[in-house]
Protein backbone atom coordinates (compact mmCIF):
# COMPACT_ATOMS: atom_id res chain seq x y z
CA UNK A 1 0.00 0.00 0.00
CA UNK A 2 2.00 3.07 -1.04
CA UNK A 3 -0.66 5.44 0.10
CA UNK A 4 0.58 5.24 3.88
CA UNK A 5 4.48 6.39 3.25
CA UNK A 6 4.86 9.95 4.45
CA UNK A 7 1.83 11.64 3.47
CA UNK A 8 -1.81 12.57 5.30
CA UNK A 9 -4.36 10.94 3.97
CA UNK A 10 -7.84 11.71 4.84
CA UNK A 11 -8.97 8.49 7.14
CA UNK A 12 -12.02 9.03 6.10
CA UNK A 13 -11.19 8.67 2.60
CA UNK A 14 -9.46 5.08 2.98
CA UNK A 15 -12.35 4.01 5.19
CA UNK A 16 -14.95 4.96 2.94
CA UNK A 17 -12.56 3.23 0.18
CA UNK A 18 -12.63 -0.40 2.35
CA UNK A 19 -16.32 -0.25 3.48
CA UNK A 20 -18.13 -0.84 -0.58
CA UNK A 21 -16.42 -3.62 -1.51
CA UNK A 22 -16.37 -5.03 2.14
CA UNK A 23 -19.46 -6.54 2.19
CA UNK A 24 -18.38 -8.31 -0.87
CA UNK A 25 -15.36 -9.66 0.61
CA UNK A 26 -17.58 -11.12 3.46
CA UNK A 27 -20.42 -12.91 0.66
CA UNK A 28 -16.83 -14.28 -1.41
CA UNK A 29 -15.70 -15.80 1.98
CA UNK A 30 -19.37 -17.29 3.10
CA UNK A 31 -19.80 -18.50 -0.56
CA UNK A 32 -17.30 -21.50 -0.11
CA UNK A 33 -18.59 -22.37 3.15
CA UNK A 34 -20.64 -21.26 6.04
CA UNK A 35 -18.47 -19.47 8.94
CA UNK A 36 -19.52 -17.95 12.28
CA UNK A 37 -18.82 -14.44 12.80
CA UNK A 38 -15.39 -14.93 14.97
CA UNK A 39 -14.37 -16.49 11.82
CA UNK A 40 -15.04 -14.69 9.19
CA UNK A 41 -13.49 -11.31 11.18
CA UNK A 42 -10.44 -13.54 11.79
CA UNK A 43 -10.00 -14.09 7.85
CA UNK A 44 -10.99 -10.62 7.02
CA UNK A 45 -8.48 -8.72 9.53
CA UNK A 46 -5.61 -11.61 8.43
CA UNK A 47 -5.86 -9.88 4.79
CA UNK A 48 -4.17 -6.34 4.97
CA UNK A 49 -6.34 -3.51 5.18
CA UNK A 50 -9.70 -4.69 5.35
CA UNK A 51 -11.14 -4.10 8.51
CA UNK A 52 -10.20 -1.41 10.95
CA UNK A 53 -12.65 -1.90 13.75
CA UNK A 54 -13.98 -5.47 14.01
CA UNK A 55 -16.92 -4.86 15.76
CA UNK A 56 -18.33 -2.73 12.71
CA UNK A 57 -18.75 -6.16 10.37
CA UNK A 58 -21.22 -7.42 12.88
CA UNK A 59 -23.65 -4.51 11.63
CA UNK A 60 -22.96 -5.21 7.67
CA UNK A 61 -23.56 -8.88 8.48
CA UNK A 62 -26.90 -7.57 9.96
CA UNK A 63 -27.68 -5.74 7.11
CA UNK A 64 -26.93 -8.80 4.29
CA UNK A 65 -29.18 -10.99 6.48
CA UNK A 66 -31.96 -8.43 6.64
CA UNK A 67 -31.64 -8.04 2.77
CA UNK A 68 -31.56 -11.64 2.59
CA UNK A 69 -28.55 -12.32 1.01
CA UNK A 70 -27.18 -14.47 4.02
CA UNK A 71 -29.25 -16.49 6.58
CA UNK A 72 -28.01 -17.38 9.48
CA UNK A 73 -27.79 -20.81 11.48
CA UNK A 74 -27.44 -21.07 15.21
CA UNK A 75 -25.24 -24.66 15.61
CA UNK A 76 -23.27 -25.91 18.58
CA UNK A 77 -19.70 -25.68 18.87
CA UNK A 78 -17.10 -28.34 19.76
CA UNK A 79 -16.57 -27.06 22.56
CA UNK A 80 -20.22 -26.42 23.98
CA UNK A 81 -21.11 -23.13 22.96
CA UNK A 82 -23.61 -22.49 20.70
CA UNK A 83 -22.00 -20.40 17.50
CA UNK A 84 -24.39 -18.35 14.87
CA UNK A 85 -23.14 -19.44 11.74
CA UNK A 86 -23.89 -17.03 7.76
CA UNK A 87 -24.44 -18.93 4.95
CA UNK A 88 -24.82 -17.29 1.78
CA UNK A 89 -28.68 -17.64 -0.34
CA UNK A 90 -29.12 -17.78 -3.98
CA UNK A 91 -29.85 -14.30 -4.03
CA UNK A 92 -26.19 -13.55 -2.26
CA UNK A 93 -24.94 -15.39 -4.74
CA UNK A 94 -26.46 -13.63 -7.71
CA UNK A 95 -25.04 -10.18 -5.72
CA UNK A 96 -21.96 -11.71 -5.85
CA UNK A 97 -22.05 -12.54 -9.29
CA UNK A 98 -23.08 -9.12 -10.30
CA UNK A 99 -20.40 -7.39 -8.22
CA UNK A 100 -17.53 -9.77 -9.35
CA UNK A 101 -18.44 -8.95 -13.02
CA UNK A 102 -18.34 -5.03 -12.05
CA UNK A 103 -16.04 -4.95 -10.06
CA UNK A 104 -13.25 -7.27 -13.04
CA UNK A 105 -13.83 -4.04 -15.08
CA UNK A 106 -13.41 -1.63 -12.51
CA UNK A 107 -10.52 -2.43 -10.69
CA UNK A 108 -8.61 -3.38 -14.73
CA UNK A 109 -9.91 0.56 -15.61
CA UNK A 110 -8.63 1.85 -11.95
CA UNK A 111 -5.15 -0.12 -12.42
CA UNK A 112 -4.43 1.00 -15.92
CA UNK A 113 -4.69 4.59 -14.86
CA UNK A 114 -2.76 4.57 -11.60
CA UNK A 115 -0.11 2.38 -13.43
CA UNK A 116 0.36 5.39 -16.19
CA UNK A 117 0.01 8.67 -13.94
CA UNK A 118 2.52 10.64 -12.91
CA UNK A 119 3.75 11.26 -9.45
CA UNK B 1 -2.10 0.40 36.29
CA UNK B 2 -4.24 -2.83 36.74
CA UNK B 3 -7.59 -3.63 35.71
CA UNK B 4 -9.21 -6.75 36.20
CA UNK B 5 -9.80 -8.43 32.36
CA UNK B 6 -13.47 -8.79 33.42
CA UNK B 7 -13.96 -5.50 34.81
CA UNK B 8 -12.26 -4.14 31.19
CA UNK B 9 -15.14 -6.78 29.33
CA UNK B 10 -18.02 -5.81 31.19
CA UNK B 11 -17.11 -1.67 30.68
CA UNK B 12 -17.19 -2.23 27.16
CA UNK B 13 -20.75 -3.86 27.46
CA UNK B 14 -22.19 -1.69 29.80
CA UNK B 15 -21.16 1.24 27.30
CA UNK B 16 -22.49 -1.04 24.39
CA UNK B 17 -25.87 -1.32 26.02
CA UNK B 18 -26.27 2.75 26.51
CA UNK B 19 -25.38 3.28 22.80
CA UNK B 20 -28.00 0.71 21.57
CA UNK B 21 -30.64 2.02 23.24
CA UNK B 22 -31.66 4.05 20.08
CA UNK B 23 -31.65 1.17 17.74
CA UNK B 24 -34.93 -1.08 17.93
CA UNK B 25 -35.08 -3.30 20.95
CA UNK B 26 -34.64 -6.90 19.65
CA UNK B 27 -31.92 -5.79 16.88
CA UNK B 28 -29.82 -3.97 19.66
CA UNK B 29 -30.27 -7.09 21.59
CA UNK B 30 -28.63 -9.07 18.25
CA UNK B 31 -25.57 -6.75 18.15
CA UNK B 32 -24.52 -7.34 21.96
CA UNK B 33 -24.97 -10.73 21.48
CA UNK B 34 -22.97 -10.74 18.22
CA UNK B 35 -20.27 -8.52 20.13
CA UNK B 36 -20.31 -11.00 23.58
CA UNK B 37 -19.86 -13.79 21.73
CA UNK B 38 -16.92 -12.62 19.50
CA UNK B 39 -15.38 -11.34 22.89
CA UNK B 40 -16.06 -14.87 24.13
CA UNK B 41 -14.53 -16.41 21.13
CA UNK B 42 -11.67 -14.22 20.95
CA UNK B 43 -10.48 -14.91 24.61
CA UNK B 44 -11.03 -18.93 23.11
CA UNK B 45 -8.69 -18.58 20.51
CA UNK B 46 -5.85 -16.62 22.52
CA UNK B 47 -3.63 -17.93 24.60
CA UNK B 48 -3.61 -15.54 28.00
CA UNK B 49 -6.63 -14.19 28.83
CA UNK B 50 -4.52 -11.33 31.27
CA UNK B 51 -4.97 -7.65 30.87
CA UNK B 52 -2.92 -6.74 27.33
CA UNK B 53 -4.98 -9.37 25.69
CA UNK B 54 -8.51 -7.96 26.68
CA UNK B 55 -7.26 -4.85 25.80
CA UNK B 56 -6.33 -5.60 22.21
CA UNK B 57 -9.41 -7.18 21.49
CA UNK B 58 -11.23 -4.94 23.02
CA UNK B 59 -9.35 -2.05 20.53
CA UNK B 60 -9.74 -4.15 17.58
CA UNK B 61 -13.24 -4.42 18.26
CA UNK B 62 -13.55 -0.18 17.72
CA UNK B 63 -15.74 1.82 20.10
CA UNK B 64 -18.59 -0.01 21.25
CA UNK B 65 -20.61 3.88 19.92
CA UNK B 66 -18.77 3.40 16.57
CA UNK B 67 -19.86 0.32 16.10
CA UNK B 68 -23.55 1.45 17.01
CA UNK B 69 -23.21 3.76 14.68
CA UNK B 70 -22.02 1.98 12.00
CA UNK B 71 -25.26 -0.48 12.61
CA UNK B 72 -27.14 2.51 12.36
CA UNK B 73 -25.97 3.74 9.00
CA UNK B 74 -26.36 0.06 7.24
CA UNK B 75 -29.83 -0.12 8.26
CA UNK B 76 -30.55 3.80 7.75
CA UNK B 77 -31.60 4.31 11.01
CA UNK B 78 -31.52 8.26 11.44
CA UNK B 79 -30.43 9.76 14.78
CA UNK B 80 -29.98 13.69 15.30
CA UNK B 81 -26.46 13.61 15.70
CA UNK B 82 -25.65 10.46 13.33
CA UNK B 83 -22.84 11.30 10.95
CA UNK B 84 -24.28 11.34 7.52
CA UNK B 85 -21.62 12.57 5.71
CA UNK B 86 -19.54 9.18 5.79
CA UNK B 87 -22.86 7.64 3.86
CA UNK B 88 -22.22 9.26 0.97
CA UNK B 89 -19.73 7.25 -1.05
CA UNK B 90 -21.72 4.00 0.83
CA UNK B 91 -24.90 4.98 -0.43
CA UNK B 92 -27.60 2.25 0.24
CA UNK B 93 -29.27 0.81 -2.89
CA UNK B 94 -31.96 -0.97 -0.68
CA UNK B 95 -34.84 0.41 0.81
CA UNK B 96 -34.33 -0.34 4.83
CA UNK B 97 -37.49 -1.52 6.39
CA UNK B 98 -36.46 1.05 9.38
CA UNK B 99 -38.47 3.84 6.86
CA UNK B 100 -42.01 2.05 7.55
CA UNK B 101 -43.11 2.77 10.63
CA UNK B 102 -46.55 1.51 9.65
CA UNK B 103 -49.61 3.19 11.72
CA UNK B 104 -48.52 5.87 13.98
CA UNK B 105 -49.13 4.86 17.27
CA UNK B 106 -51.42 7.50 18.69
CA UNK B 107 -53.92 6.04 16.19
CA UNK B 108 -53.43 2.77 17.75
CA UNK B 109 -54.18 3.79 21.31
CA UNK B 110 -57.03 6.05 20.45
CA UNK B 111 -58.33 3.01 18.54
CA UNK B 112 -57.80 0.68 21.39
CA UNK B 113 -60.00 3.34 23.63
CA UNK B 114 -62.82 4.34 21.59
CA UNK B 115 -63.45 1.39 19.10
CA UNK B 116 -61.79 -1.63 20.83
CA UNK B 117 -62.13 -4.51 18.32
CA UNK B 118 -60.35 -2.48 15.49
CA UNK B 119 -57.77 -0.91 17.85
CA UNK B 120 -57.00 -4.24 18.87
CA UNK B 121 -56.29 -5.42 14.82
CA UNK B 122 -54.31 -2.08 14.37
CA UNK B 123 -52.27 -2.88 17.68
CA UNK B 124 -51.26 -5.89 16.33
CA UNK B 125 -50.09 -5.02 13.36
CA UNK B 126 -48.32 -2.22 14.86
CA UNK B 127 -44.45 -2.39 15.62
CA UNK B 128 -44.32 -0.12 18.21
CA UNK B 129 -45.23 -2.72 20.84
CA UNK B 130 -43.20 -5.73 21.90
CA UNK B 131 -45.68 -8.87 21.51
CA UNK B 132 -45.73 -8.79 25.62
CA UNK B 133 -47.29 -5.21 26.06
CA UNK B 134 -49.86 -6.24 23.02
CA UNK B 135 -50.89 -9.55 24.86
CA UNK B 136 -51.31 -7.83 28.21
CA UNK B 137 -53.13 -4.80 26.76
CA UNK B 138 -55.66 -7.41 24.44
CA UNK B 139 -56.32 -9.03 27.61
CA UNK B 140 -57.08 -6.57 29.91
CA UNK B 141 -60.62 -6.18 28.41
CA UNK B 142 -60.63 -9.90 28.46
CA UNK B 143 -60.63 -10.17 32.34
CA UNK B 144 -63.15 -7.18 31.97
CA UNK B 145 -65.38 -9.10 30.22
CA UNK B 146 -64.71 -12.23 32.56
CA UNK B 147 -65.83 -9.53 35.15
CA UNK B 148 -68.85 -9.31 33.33
CA UNK B 149 -69.73 -12.66 33.10
CA UNK B 150 -69.29 -12.76 36.85
CA UNK B 151 -71.76 -9.86 37.16
CA UNK B 152 -74.16 -12.15 35.01
CA UNK B 153 -73.80 -14.71 37.41
CA UNK B 154 -74.03 -12.50 40.78
CA UNK B 155 -77.48 -11.30 39.01
CA UNK B 156 -78.60 -14.62 38.32
CA UNK B 157 -78.07 -15.42 41.90
CA UNK B 158 -80.23 -12.85 42.93
CA UNK B 159 -82.62 -13.62 40.53
CA UNK B 160 -82.83 -16.86 42.10
CA UNK B 161 -82.28 -15.80 45.39
CA UNK B 162 -85.39 -14.01 45.38
CA UNK B 163 -89.19 -14.97 45.26
CA UNK B 164 -90.16 -16.38 42.41
CA UNK B 165 -93.57 -15.89 40.57
CA UNK B 166 -94.71 -17.84 37.88
CA UNK B 167 -97.74 -17.87 36.04
CA UNK B 168 -98.81 -21.56 35.25
CA UNK B 169 -101.74 -21.92 32.91
CA UNK B 170 -104.18 -24.71 34.40
CA UNK B 171 -106.86 -24.21 31.37
CA UNK B 172 -106.83 -22.06 28.28
CA UNK B 173 -109.02 -19.65 30.25
CA UNK B 174 -107.62 -19.76 33.85
CA UNK B 175 -104.10 -19.06 34.67
CA UNK B 176 -103.12 -18.83 38.28
CA UNK B 177 -100.28 -16.63 39.70
CA UNK B 178 -98.07 -18.03 42.09
CA UNK B 179 -95.23 -17.30 43.98
CA UNK B 180 -92.48 -19.38 46.07
CA UNK B 181 -91.69 -18.58 49.50
CA UNK B 182 -88.06 -18.86 51.42
CA UNK B 183 -89.58 -22.33 52.48
CA UNK B 184 -89.62 -23.90 49.08
CA UNK B 185 -93.55 -24.14 49.18
CA UNK B 186 -95.37 -22.61 46.11
CA UNK B 187 -98.50 -20.60 47.23
CA UNK B 188 -101.48 -19.58 44.92
CA UNK B 189 -101.29 -15.68 45.12
CA UNK B 190 -104.20 -14.78 42.10
CA UNK B 191 -106.26 -16.70 39.84
CA UNK B 192 -106.97 -14.94 36.46
CA UNK B 193 -110.08 -16.01 34.88
CA UNK B 194 -110.56 -15.36 31.17
CA UNK B 195 -113.22 -13.41 29.73
CA UNK B 196 -113.08 -12.57 26.46
CA UNK B 197 -110.35 -9.92 26.17
CA UNK B 198 -110.94 -8.79 30.28
CA UNK B 199 -109.25 -10.96 32.65
CA UNK B 200 -110.83 -11.12 35.97
CA UNK B 201 -108.84 -11.63 39.05
CA UNK B 202 -109.93 -13.30 41.92
CA UNK B 203 -108.26 -12.98 45.05
CA UNK B 204 -107.23 -15.97 46.74
CA UNK B 205 -106.38 -15.84 50.47
CA UNK B 206 -102.99 -16.49 52.09
CA UNK B 207 -100.85 -19.90 52.69
CA UNK B 208 -103.20 -22.08 50.54
CA UNK B 209 -100.18 -24.88 49.68
CA UNK B 210 -100.55 -27.02 46.35
CA UNK B 211 -98.90 -29.97 46.49
CA UNK B 212 -98.43 -30.05 42.17
CA UNK B 213 -95.53 -28.35 40.82
CA UNK B 214 -96.48 -25.90 38.17
CA UNK B 215 -95.50 -27.23 34.68
CA UNK B 216 -93.48 -24.49 33.47
CA UNK B 217 -91.41 -23.46 36.56
CA UNK B 218 -88.14 -23.91 36.96
CA UNK B 219 -86.84 -26.55 38.97
CA UNK B 220 -85.78 -25.10 42.03
CA UNK B 221 -82.91 -26.95 44.22
CA UNK B 222 -84.11 -27.60 47.28
CA UNK B 223 -80.79 -28.89 48.64
CA UNK B 224 -78.96 -26.93 51.29
CA UNK B 225 -75.87 -26.25 49.22
CA UNK B 226 -77.46 -24.42 46.37
CA UNK B 227 -79.84 -22.49 49.09
CA UNK B 228 -76.26 -21.22 50.51
CA UNK B 229 -74.97 -19.97 46.99
CA UNK B 230 -78.68 -18.55 46.43
CA UNK B 231 -77.71 -16.55 49.69
CA UNK B 232 -74.24 -15.41 48.89
CA UNK B 233 -75.21 -14.75 45.49
CA UNK B 234 -77.61 -12.45 46.83
CA UNK B 235 -75.13 -10.94 49.16
CA UNK B 236 -72.57 -10.83 47.02
CA UNK B 237 -74.01 -10.05 43.60
CA UNK B 238 -74.60 -6.42 43.84
CA UNK B 239 -71.17 -5.32 44.25
CA UNK B 240 -69.97 -7.71 41.36
CA UNK B 241 -72.54 -6.17 39.16
CA UNK B 242 -71.09 -3.01 40.10
CA UNK B 243 -67.31 -3.50 39.54
CA UNK B 244 -67.77 -6.01 36.48
CA UNK B 245 -69.72 -2.85 34.98
CA UNK B 246 -67.16 -0.64 35.58
CA UNK B 247 -64.76 -2.72 34.36
CA UNK B 248 -66.42 -3.48 31.13
CA UNK B 249 -66.57 -0.20 30.61
CA UNK B 250 -63.32 1.11 31.25
CA UNK B 251 -61.15 -1.70 30.66
CA UNK B 252 -60.90 -0.41 26.98
CA UNK B 253 -59.26 2.87 27.98
CA UNK B 254 -57.06 0.93 31.26
CA UNK B 255 -55.67 -0.56 27.90
CA UNK B 256 -54.81 2.45 25.99
CA UNK B 257 -53.63 3.78 29.07
CA UNK B 258 -51.32 1.41 28.96
CA UNK B 259 -50.03 1.09 25.70
CA UNK B 260 -49.60 4.77 26.13
CA UNK B 261 -47.01 3.96 29.10
CA UNK B 262 -45.21 1.04 27.75
CA UNK B 263 -45.00 2.77 23.70
CA UNK B 264 -41.62 1.73 22.57
CA UNK B 265 -39.06 4.68 21.58
CA UNK B 266 -38.61 3.08 18.07
CA UNK B 267 -40.75 0.41 16.14
CA UNK B 268 -40.06 -3.34 16.63
CA UNK B 269 -39.27 -5.15 14.01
Amino acid sequence: MCYNSGMKINESLITQMRKGPLEFCILALISREEMYGYQIINELSSRNGLVTSEGTVYPILSRLKEEGLVKTIWQESAKGHPRKYYYITDKGRRMLYLFKDQWDAFSTTVNQLLEECRL
Amino acid sequence: MNSDPNDLIRDYLVRLEEAIKDLPYIKGKELVLDIESHIYESLENSGSKDEVEVLNILERLGEPEDVVKEYMRQMNIEKGNVDTESTTLGDRPYQSHYSNEGIPPWVVIISVALIFPIGIILLWISQWWATKHKLIATLIPVVGVFLMLIMGFGAFSVYRGAPHIIEDRLSPSIHQKMSIDTHNSWKIERVYVSEGIFNRSVSIPENIEISRIPSNTITQGGNVLSSLLRDIGGLIGVPIMFLGMISTVFSPFISAVYLALTKASRPII
